[in-house]
């Protein structure tokens, strides 16, 4: 192994667990307001855009069990869906996806419609619709308008969820761009030189 | 461990039990409490047991990790991630005091510091960088990797593992079963 390979390594060892610290700080912020969004996975897609999907999955799912211990018990069911949310900004960022805004605002929407398809199915076989969270009043909404558990389930993600991603994505996309570039420049493995955050 | 059970109890099961009286009982016109305070009481246990597996100490996580064939990397990762992000807290506390002793924040209540996050957020991400890059030198400065590696597994200072093991299967088991049935 190469001594710049090995301080990749090192340097991805050491930022996992930072990332999580966003993951999970910005998550229980978030959970106290018991809010219609989630904001859960900012660490996830950051660390997927510095260092790539298996470092984004790996935030995702230590960073979901953190959460599940000290903050939102039922987090832990979702840590699927962490790991399809890294792999599709992985697949997106290597499409330059997160190059500017508008399209950063369609990546995040794209990957909250992928997220609110990975989710529905543990929503409805282990919660039967009710979240505890501002999604479950959405899914009562929608059976109060006649549609199926499982379709209000489906509609109410989809409605949440592509706002949540979007929002997270330009969270995550203002905070890069706001970070001096040399800063940056030290995480070679990811996807910031293709989209634009370093030179 | 006992604030973390009843922070369990506020935080999980009474939003969820709120969410189920909702659609079951107010929207859909059930009336069905038994199913609903089944279902609640089913995911209390299953969450409850997830939560008892994975809260250890670090030190006992270290040789229940090293059980499982953990490879140093990966070691290395869970114990940070288990313990970092309450520092990361710590300075986010730190960023929003500061903020309060320039009388940029009035009061120190809940709503106000959660306000503050936006803020906290930029300096606390750099702040992030910059150690990450420190720690990682000082990591392949200590050869860390090859430190861990050489722990050894002491089973009499750990006698959990295999408790925690069995009762992280039995619970997944029950979880597919009562999905399926």
């Amino acid at each position: 192994m190469t001594a710049q390979n090995n301080s990749e390594r090192m340097l991805s060892m050491a930022f996992i667990p930072l990332a999580i610290a966003v993951n999970v700080g910005i998550g229980a912020i978030v959970k106290a307001f018991n809010l219609p969004l989630y904001f859960d996975s900012v660490g996830t897609i950051m660390a997927t855009l510095m260092l790539g999907w298996r470092i984004g999955a790996t935030v995702g799912v230590l960073g979901f069990i953190i959460t599940a211990i000290f903050f939102n018990p039922f987090a832990i069911y979702f840590i699927g869906t962490q790991v399809v949310i890294a792999i599709t900004v992985h697949v997106l960022a290597a499409k330059k996806a997160f190059k500017n805004f508008a399209r950063t605002l369609l990546s995040g929407v794209l990957l909250g419609v992928i997220a609110a398809i990975v989710s529905a199915p543990v929503i409805i076989l282990v919660f039967k619709g009710a979240t505890g969270n501002g999604a479950a009043l959405l899914t009562s909404l929608f059976v109060e308008t006649g549609h199926q558990i499982v379709e209000s389930v489906f509609l109410s993600g989809v409605s949440i969820e592509p706002i949540d991603k979007g929002l997270q994505c330009l969270l995550t996309f203002f905070i890069l761009r706001s970070m001096p570039k040399t800063m940056l420049e030290k995480f070679k493995s990811g996807f910031l030189s293709s989209n634009g955050f370093t030179a | 461990m006992l604030k973390q059970h009843l922070r369990l109890i506020l935080v999980g099961m009474v939003p969820i039990l709120l969410s189920f009286i909702l659609l079951y009982i107010i929207v859909l016109k059930n009336d069905d409490w038994e199913f609903v305070l089944l279902k609640v009481t089913k995911l209390v246990l299953y969450t409850s047991v997830l939560q008892l597996v994975f809260t250890m100490p670090t030190f006992h996580l270290i040789y229940t990790l090293k059980t499982f064939r953990f490879s140093g990397e990966h070691i290395l990762s869970v114990i940070g991630a288990m313990t970092v992000w309450v520092d990361i807290l710590n300075k986010t506390d730190k960023i929003i005091t500061a903020r309060f002793s320039r009388g940029f924040v009035k009061k120190r209540t809940f709503i106000i510091k959660a306000q503050q996050f936006p803020y906290a957020l930029i300096p606390m991400v750099a702040g992030i960088l910059r150690s990450a890059s420190e720690r990682a030198s000082s990591w392949e400065h200590k050869n860390i990797e090859t430190l861990l590696q050489q722990v050894q597994t002491n089973r009499n200072s750990n006698g959990t593992w295999l408790l925690n093991a069995s009762l992280l299967i039995g619970m997944i088991c029950w979880l597919i079963i009562v999905i399926i049935y």
